[in-house]
């Protein structure tokens, strides 16, 4: 082997130790930008929550007469405060809807589901007639209203697939959402 | 086990979703889940039981539908039992406490 040909062979080993090197040093600063950027948006999730935090207990302030102008921007996230017979009335009404939309599916099945939707329907159609007559018996009405949905889950998911079930089984999770948020409410109330 | 008239109240109203589940799944020949009618608040329990055989039983207002284990020995006595539910029936001061609460009810 000439000098030259050694000299060559130095010089190519010398190079690719040198890119290795950087290599090595271009990994580390990408997981650095990584690390940045997870960094900033967490950061900007902080602000986010704190600007949305901030316009919401302004909200709060506002509707409660301790401010003299509404905040000037609505957060995404703000729900104007219900008064807990508001939201009785609208889990009264989406126990309504479950109920026709339950009774409406039933031509067509049988079985278990015919069953199932029958037995939700009653119970929707109970709650809401109970919702109706101002009956003392309500609020038990709506919790077992949500306990059957509930208990029906896995049915329902399955009846939401089908395109004659898909609107019966959303007004059933509607139904069980409202009831359970007018429960809240009324839990809060009672409480005040 | 829940005091007397709670106990009474939830069967009470128990039996009156379960009119309401007749109303709507009755069919000739066809079978209704209906929800327990024993006196525990929280119980969401079913029964699967021939429409006939529901038809029979809601014409007796001292008479309930439960699930096996859900009776209550001392206001009620098993005068039915199948594979699949109870029939109880009210004893002592029971049937007239049904038939009060019958009475109150608003939503029929």
């Amino acid at each position: 082997m000439g000098d030259d040909e050694r000299l060559m062979q130095e010089h190519g080993r010398s190079v690719m130790a040198a890119a290795r090197e950087l290599q090595a040093r271009r990994t580390l600063v990408v997981a650095e930008a990584r690390a940045e950027r997870r960094r900033g948006r967490r950061l900007r999730d902080v602000a986010v929550a704190a600007r949305d935090r901030n316009l919401d207990l302004s909200w709060r302030l506002w509707s409660l007469m301790a401010l003299p102008e509404p905040p000037s921007t609505i957060p995404l996230s703000w729900d104007v405060p219900r008064a807990a017979s508001e939201r009785l009335e609208t889990a009264f009404v989406a126990a309504e809807e479950c109920a026709e939309a339950c009774a409406a599916a039933l031509p067509g099945t049988d079985g278990e589901v015919r069953r199932t939707l029958a037995s939700i329907s009653g119970v929707a159609a109970f709650a809401a007639g109970c919702g109706r007559a101002g009956d003392p018996d309500s609020r038990r009405a709506l919790s077992l209203c949500v306990r059957v949905i509930e208990s029906n889950a896995s049915l329902l998911d399955g009846l939401g697939r089908t395109t004659g079930g898909a609107l019966a089984a959303s007004s059933t999770r509607r139904c069980a959402e409202e009831c359970t948020r007018a429960l809240a409410a009324s839990y809060l109330d009672a409480e005040d | 086990m829940p005091e007397f008239d709670a106990a009474v109240r939830s069967e009470l109203l128990f039996r009156a979703v379960n009119e309401r589940i007749f109303e709507i799944g009755a069919s000739e020949a066809g079978a209704l889940e209906i929800l327990c009618e024993c006196g525990e608040e929280s119980c969401i329990s079913t029964v699967i039981i021939p429409v006939r055989d529901y038809e029979r039983l809601r014409l007796d207002s001292s008479r309930f539908v439960v699930c096996e284990g859900h009776e209550l020995a001392d206001i009620e006595r098993v005068v039915e039992r199948t594979p699949e539910y109870l029939v109880v029936e009210k004893t002592g001061k029971a049937p007239e406490a049904v038939v009060h609460g019958l009475a109150e009810r608003t939503v029929p």
